[in-house]
């Protein structure tokens, strides 16, 4: 009776192990080895087809410090040799799949998207619209929903050609790093899923990253920038677009600004301080450097490292068959450089109200361009309004997009000063 | 055959649980959407709440049957031919589930997991599950489901925690969705989502006091239902209105979502073998169930002998829908439509009759001793 017993689970385990075996080499099995993984994808108006489809390939055994290891491309990276740890590879096609379809023909591994950070359109591509495009996107289920998504003033093919990271030896972590920061403002974090339920919404519309190749080569070119015109004169950090930042640096692209979408198309670009102000509106500020003039000496600067102390608080009314929004913004600074020397610690009360009224100029302006200039809710108030309203066809009669240039925005930032560094006072000199 | 059995009240509310809740993994919280837009999350609660009122009145109607599955209590109320109708319409219906949930867990795997393999092979692993599962019998299934719901409700649970970060307030509004009517008159027949009930009224004798049956009731409708609102409001606060509509696998594509910094993302593998597991316990259940009503309606003694042709059967038929989409409209548009007809319009009808023929019963009796 326990023999019996004992060769019935013997023979259950042989069953088990049976069944296991031959799920190692199922259909679907596939070697990492096999596959190519692109690390960002560029989308761009072809020539001999529809769309100009741009693939930087990761090159594992040289991100790894092996050395060489990539097997084809059309030069890129450093050439396409593959010697550098990624490669380019760029082809015309009617649309994403098929050109995927090309290159598995020109390349031996299988091109897998699981990997892939960032998508950049070229902003011919992305003024002519993206949504057709969008779709298959979020359908191909290798395409990850958090792949950032951004807008090149470079045609995609030269613009991942200089993407070369000179910090990390991977460009993956290099689009993670730098797209995913929370201690900058000067552009947003959009990932593909964002942009995609923004394309299908009809209170809020999309926005991408704005990135570039550096206008500068060398010292002597940042004097075309030209602002510095008299000692009193400056420009601060954010009114900065990519690509025209005054910066000479190893690393060829930066990222600065917004790309403004509206039905899908892209209709404008905003800078870095614009992209603050949006997302100080939004939200999704975290923290960052101000630059703001001295309350009492014009040509001297006060620097604030400034938080978002709460979300922002918004109020949707219907005021005389108009919209109107009542924006609360909750801010926190703290000092990081006082160039005049004036004791702002112990009386800061004139660097917050400059401070908060600055910010409230400044989003205020912002705001006047999204109705006037590009007519596009970014910022999302269609979202509050939605709330005004008990059903989706009352929702839809009001038609939220045509209303948005209507809207009147009451902005109120409060603004306080939390702490001075290392330092409790200034001393005058 | 029945008595041999009995399992606690944990057992058998993990088995509905799993029964009536795997719907969430497939399709439930955009068939909500579809229903209702941004008020989805209502007509969850909505349905709930009657679901909640019929399974109070047919509980009610079967008090005098203590002990007693449906099949018996339809012998009580219209002989040998109402038992057999009765367990054939049952037999049809989970026969008609396991096929289509087969087939759509099967095709959703392929998405997924297994692109190139053949539907046959992945179909196959489903079968050999169900097939174990249905020898082993029901002690086994219910003391499965009783280790492993409540890991499958944590999984589930962590799902909706993960995607808090991304969750927008704002897309609950407009906060009637597309409107009451879609909510309270098309939303009714909705409580087909408990359909599964039907599964309670054939596990009554294994269960043993009527007080018991009425707990498991209460109990699986409750934490059902509030699976289902969770799981609903998490997908509409996550995925704005209309884009809500086009996801295929909602909870899996919700699960992909999930970022927490550079190192925390990617769990959607994790759901993925919850989600099999869920499917398997459930494709097993419906099999089982399917066999045991045969065996029952027939008086058989042993249903051993009923698997291996049902699995056949089950195997053969599950490659008749000409694709996913003819699934997906079939087990939203129609199953889930109808099926509140049997498990609450039908078994209540078997009820009253038995009732009725039980008063007449006892009153003839009563005459005759008076006589």
């Amino acid at each position: 009776m326990k023999l019996k017993h004992e060769i019935r689970r013997l023979i259950i385990v042989f069953i088990c192990i049976a069944n296991i075996l031959p799920l190692t080499g199922c259909f679907d099995q596939r070697e990492i080895d096999d596959l190519a993984y692109p690390l960002a994808m560029g989308l761009d108006l072809g020539v001999a087809d529809n769309l100009r489809l741009t693939l930087q390939l990761a090159s594992p055994l040289s991100i790894g410090g092996g050395g060489g290891g990539s097997s084809g491309g059309g030069g890129g990276g450093k050439g396409g040799g593959g010697e550098g740890p990624t490669s380019i590879i760029t082809v015309d096609a009617p649309s994403i799949f098929s050109g995927l379809n090309m290159i598995n023909n020109i390349i031996s591994k299988e091109i897998n998207m699981a990997h892939t950070k960032l998508i950049v359109f070229s902003k011919p591509f992305a003024e002519r619209g993206v949504e057709i495009y969008l779709h298959s996107l979020h359908r191909g289920r290798e395409f990850r929903p958090d792949i950032y998504v951004a807008v090149s003033n470079e045609p995609p093919d030269q613009y991942l050609k200089a993407v070369k990271p000179t910090l990390e030896s991977s460009p993956a972590k290099y689009y993670e790093l730098m797209l995913g920061k929370g201690f900058t403002s000067f552009y947003p974090t959009v990932r593909l899923n964002d942009f995609y339920f923004r394309t299908e919404s009809d209170a809020i519309e999309p926005v991408a990253i704005l990135t570039g190749l550096s206008n500068f080569k060398t010292i002597d070119d940042l004097k075309k920038v030209g602002n510095k015109k008299s000692g009193t004169e400056i420009k601060p950090e954010g009114h900065y677009e990519a690509g025209s930042i005054p910066v000479i640096a190893d690393q060829k692209n930066e990222f600065t600004g917004v790309a403004v979408f509206k039905n899908g198309k892209m209709v404008a670009t905003m800078k870095g301080l614009e992209s603050s102000c949006m997302q100080l509106v939004t939200g999704e500020y975290k923290n960052a450097y101000w630059t703001l003039p001295d309350a009492y000496k014009k040509d001297k600067v006060v620097v604030m490292k400034i938080f978002q102390r709460k979300k922002p608080m918004i109020k949707a009314e219907v005021k005389n068959g108009k919209p109107s929004f009542k924006i609360n913004l909750d801010l926190e600074g703290d000092f990081t450089a006082i160039q005049s020397g004036i004791n702002y610690e112990n009386y800061p009360e004139a660097m917050e109200k400059g401070a908060s009224e600055m910010i409230k100029e400044e989003i205020t302006a912002m705001l006047k361009r999204t109705q006037y200039e590009f007519d596009s809710d970014i910022c999302g108030f269609g979202r509050y309004m939605k709330g005004k309203f008990l059903t989706w066809a009352q929702w839809k009669k009001y038609d939220w997009p045509d209303q948005y240039k209507k809207s009147s925005f009451e902005i109120n930032v409060k603004f306080k000063v939390r702490r001075t560094g290392l330092m409790i006072r200034s001393i005058e000199h | 055959m029945p008595n041999s059995i009995k399992f606690g009240k944990w057992e058998a509310v993990a088995l509905l649980i799993n029964s009536i809740c795997t719907k969430l993994f497939l399709y439930y919280v955009r068939m909500t959407a579809e229903d209702a837009g941004s008020a989805g999350w209502i007509l969850t609660i909505f349905i709930s709440l009657v679901t909640l009122f019929l399974f109070t009145v047919l509980i009610r109607l079967y008090k005098p049957f203590e002990g007693k599955d449906i099949l018996e209590v339809a012998e009580i109320s219209g002989g040998k031919v109402l038992k057999i109708l009765t367990g054939l319409i049952i037999a049809v219906i989970l026969f008609y589930q396991t096929v289509i949930t087969i087939r759509e867990f099967s095709e959703d795997m392929k998405v997924i997991s297994l692109p190139t393999s053949p539907l046959s092979y992945v179909i196959l692993f489903f079968i050999a599950g169900m097939i174990v599962g249905s020898f082993l019998g029901l002690e086994s299934i219910v003391r499965y489901h009783a280790i492993l719901v409540p890991v499958i409700a944590v999984a589930y649970i962590l799902i909706l925690v993960g995607v808090i970060k991304i969750m927008d307030t704002s897309n609950l509004f407009p906060i009637l969705g597309t409107g009451p009517s879609d909510i309270f008159g098309k939303g009714f027949l909705r409580i087909s989502v408990f359909g599964e009930l039907i599964i309670l009224i054939l596990i009554i004798p294994y269960i043993g006091s009527y007080k018991s049956a009425k707990r498991i009731g209460y109990a699986a409708i409750g934490f059902s239902s509030a699976f289902l609102t969770l799981g609903s409001l998490a997908y509409i606060l996550s995925f704005p209105y209309p884009s809500d509509l086009e996801p295929f696998l909602p909870m899996y594509q919700m699960a992909r979502l999930i970022t927490y910094g550079r190192f925390f993302q990617r769990i959607e593998s994790i759901f993925v073998f919850i989600w099999a597991t869920a499917a398997l316990m459930y494709l097993t259940v419906n099999f089982y169930f399917m066999v045991y009503v045969l065996s029952r309606m027939f008086d058989m003694k042993y249903l051993r002998p009923l698997i291996l042709p049902c699995a056949l059967i089950v195997f053969s038929t599950a490659f008749i829908p000409q694709n996913l989409i003819t699934v997906l409209n079939i087990e939203t548009n129609i199953f889930n439509k109808i099926i509140w007809v049997i498990t609450f319009g039908y078994a209540g009808a078997v009820l009253i009759f038995a009732n009725l023929r039980e008063r007449a019963k006892r009153r003839g009796k009563k005459d005759e001793t008076e006589a």
